[in-house]
């Protein structure tokens, strides 16, 4: 009888621990979030990542990456400017793809308040022009 | 009026009669989603299934089968598969059908399996069994992708 060889299936095991998605269903998020790009966010942050997420593909940018509680100090800071420029994003076609990408700047955990508000003002030239 | 006799008797009806087999296993293995910019997967959670097959011994080859699960793993879910039954050889048969997650959040889709057994007396043995699922409906998707599963499990049947 063939001996069954475990080492393939030991580095599958292996593989999926350390690379596995975080979520893919919505219950495997804790009450209240959901389950958005393999993460869990809260459903207002899950609105406005896949409205900048439509914008910012049609504009041919990369990928936004929304901010989560709990990833920074100022996580939550980062959260809400993502908020604000997500939704114009959601409906300003192009342009919504650099606002995404603001986005995710915004959502970076070192980025002084400052720079922040300064990204805001970009934005809001983004959207005049 | 004995023609008319042996004609009203009743005749000697040939008695069907129904087998069901009994399953209980455990299964695990690979649970995959589109997250939108391309698919994740992660281990399956693992889940008990209860499997009960129903046929008649006129069509011992066809049986319909109900299969209800509990997912064990993160929120404890529970979900039910509803099929056709195919018995290839006495040891092993392939399964078709539809399967669902009920609560707490849903999902809807279909699933084959196979399932081959090992037997152990002349009414139970070892199960060891596949399926793959594909359910694209539902509540409890990552947005609108779709959910698959792979899983392995191994169980015991009986045939009642």
């Amino acid at each position: 009888m063939p001996r069954l060889r475990l080492e393939p299936l030991l580095a599958l095991a292996l593989a999926l621990t350390a690379c596995g998605a975080n979520c893919l269903r919505d219950s495997d998020c804790d009450d209240g979030r959901q389950c958005v790009r393999d993460s869990c966010v809260r459903p207002s942050v899950a609105e406005d990542a896949s409205a900048s997420g439509a914008a910012g593909q049609a504009g041919g940018q990369g990928m936004i990456n929304p901010s989560y509680p709990g990833m920074g100090g100022t996580g939550g800071v980062g959260g809400a400017s993502m908020t604000e420029q997500g939704g114009a994003a959601g409906t300003n076609g192009s342009q919504g793809g650099s606002a995404g990408m603001d986005a995710s700047f915004g959502g970076s955990a070192t980025q002084p308040r400052e720079n922040l508000d300064a990204s805001a003002d970009a934005d809001a030239d983004v959207d005049a022009s | 009026m004995a023609l008319l006799l042996v004609l009203g008797a009743p005749a000697t009806a040939q008695a069907q009669s129904w087998m069901s087999d009994v399953q209980l296993g455990v299964a695990t293995g690979l649970e995959g989603a589109g997250t939108g910019s391309g698919v994740g997967w992660q281990r399956a959670r693992t889940r008990l299934i209860l499997s009960l097959d129903l046929g008649s011994d006129e069509h011992a080859q066809d049986a319909y089968g109900v299969r209800t699960f509990v997912e064990l793993e993160r929120s404890l879910s529970v979900g039910a598969e509803f099929g056709y039954v195919r018995w290839v050889i006495p040891e092993l048969n392939f399964f078709f059908g539809g399967v669902a997650v009920l609560a707490p959040e849903t999902l809807f889709g279909g699933t084959a399996a196979a399932n081959y057994t090992f037997p152990l007396g002349k009414r139970v043995g070892i199960a060891l069994f596949t399926s793959l699922s594909v359910l694209p409906l539902g509540s409890d998707r990552p947005g609108d992708g779709v959910v698959m599963w792979w899983l392995l499990g191994l169980g015991i049947r009986g045939r009642l």
